[in-house]
């Protein structure tokens, strides 16, 4: 304890506390550190990382300083077990688009706010004006029509997700400091009698009285294509399949929740694979440049590179090294000026392998387990890279963009 | 490592997945490949590679962890003959 007691010292800036983490985060994990650093304690205020990596400056709510040997003993955990197995290997960059020049390099989001294009709710939680939503829109429909050829099946799905469906893709145990429980009253009329005289609004919570609440049975769905997935379970498929949705997902994000860069509630267009194992794999390179046409006719600065899912801390190591060894997993970032040198991603390409065809017993015509992969656009994530890289002003964006906004 | 037999090698590595798997004698000396056993997973993977970086006293670069899907091609590694 001592040793640990050694390595934080008091400090007089913003951040008044440090501890030592004893290792430098390697530059490629900074993010995911910074991440997951905002579930290490609701004691934690704020943080900061300095010193080559190799620190977190910090600070505490008030009233909480009795907490600062557990805080700091968090925050090195967190750092030692995300950096755990690190290996480098390097960013595969598939595309690399600058972009037109636009010149405009402001945050939008007051802008947008102020011209009633936006409307902030609550932390993660935002309203979309016509501007806005015509980009959401449009990019759907565009995006629909650029991979027409794959002719995929549409579906829709719930946006409730069992707790056991989740179970059954590890979600819950990969990403539990996501997770949006859904929650109704007992089916019990004193429950129900006792919660309307005494649920109240207070201090940013609603006070319930214990008991009321009936065990969570499900969720709100992160994603789109899980529910596929159980739609084809204990099925043998015949031929290869290409389904498309389009989704509200819920990821709570804590303190990385971020205006339109990151929303608790957001939209996404899916396309998922189900067939053979060189099947899904020449999907993905097509559906990629079938994207990457789309991107590139609004002028979008953008990468497609190599990514991995922000697993939590105890299974980071390991599945982020094996998503990021056998290339599993790309993402579109697209540049945000605002905040020169950063981007967001609006996209992804995955492969999942046989994983989601053994959890869910899928097998293709030989009796083997399936192989499927997806892609998924954020449409919110869509919309602030075009007002962020052109401008709010529709005025302002490209003519193609324009042009494919209209009907 | 360049002391070892082939044949040596192949031993440690059957008996390094066969303990990071809890395999029997019999399916150790079998057909191992990524998936089979089941075990063998993406988790199962990572796993077997600090395994083997522990029992070889070797560091497994970042680019061969994805080829290293089978018994021949771990022990090509293990033994400095892969790229």
């Amino acid at each position: 304890m001592a040793k640990q007691i050694d390595s934080i010292v008091d400090k007089t800036a913003d951040f008044p506390h440090s501890v030592d983490l004893g290792l430098v985060i390697p530059a490629e994990l900074v993010g995911d550190v910074v991440g997951k650093l905002h579930y290490v304690s609701e004691k934690l205020a704020g943080f900061q990382i300095a010193d080559s990596n190799r620190t977190v400056h910090f600070r505490l709510r008030a009233g909480s300083e009795d907490q600062l040997d557990t805080v700091a003993l968090r925050l090195r955990e967190v750092a030692t077990k995300v950096c755990r197995s690190y290996r480098s290997r390097g960013e595969s960059i598939l595309v690399s688009q600058p972009g037109g020049p636009s010149g405009y390099s402001q945050d939008p989001h007051q802008t947008l706010e102020a011209e009633g294009q936006l409307y902030r709710y609550g932390n993660g939680r935002y309203g979309l004006g016509p501007h806005l939503v015509a980009l959401v829109e449009g990019f759907d429909r565009q995006f629909l029509k650029a991979v027409r050829p794959f002719l995929p099946e549409a579906h829709q799905f719930p946006s409730i997700v069992g707790g056991d469906l989740l179970s059954r893709c590890r979600y819950i145990k990969s990403f539990p400091h996501s997770l949006s429980l859904v929650q109704h009253l007992r089916e019990d009329l004193e429950a129900i009698q006792d919660f309307a005289e005494q649920a109240d609004w207070q201090d940013g919570h609603l006070k319930v009285a214990p008991g009321s609440l009936a065990q969570p049975e499900t969720l709100l769905s992160p994603t789109v294509c899980f529910h596929c997935y159980a739609w084809l379970a204990d099925s043998r498929q015949t031929r290869p399949r290409i389904i498309t949705a389009r989704g509200k997902c819920f990821r709570f994000e804590s303190g990385n929740l971020r205006g339109l860069e990151r929303l608790w509630d957001f939209s996404m267009r899916e396309m998922i694979f189900v067939g053979p194992k060189d099947f899904i794999l020449e999907q993905r390179k097509k559906v990629i440049a079938a994207c990457a046409s789309l991107l590139d006719r609004w002028k979008l600065a953008y990468e497609i590179k190599t990514a991995t899912d922000p697993f939590f801390i105890d299974d980071f190591s390991q599945q982020s090294a094996f998503q990021r060894a056998f290339d599993l997993k790309f993402e579109v970032r697209a540049a945000l000026p605002y905040r020169p040198g950063s981007s967001v991603a609006i996209g992804s390409f995955n492969i999942h392998q046989d994983f989601f065809g053994r959890s869910f017993s899928i097998s293709s015509i030989d009796g083997q387990p399936v192989h499927t992969g997806c892609v998924g656009f954020g449409l919110e994530r869509v919309a602030l890279a075009v007002v962020a890289q052109h401008g709010p002003n529709p005025a302002d964006w490209p003519a193609n963009l324009r042009d494919d906004l209209v009907e | 490592m360049s002391q070892l037999g082939c044949e040596q090698v192949e031993a440690t590595v059957r008996a390094v997945i066969g303990q990071t798997f809890k395999l029997s004698a019999a399916e150790i000396a079998g057909d191992l490949r990524m998936g089979d056993p089941a075990a063998w997973d993406s988790m199962g993977h990572m796993e077997l590679i600090a395994s083997l970086e522990d029992a070889f006293k070797w560091s497994c670069p970042g680019h061969l962890i994805a080829d290293l899907t089978d018994v021949p091609s771990i022990v090509k590694a293990v033994s400095g003959q892969a790229d």
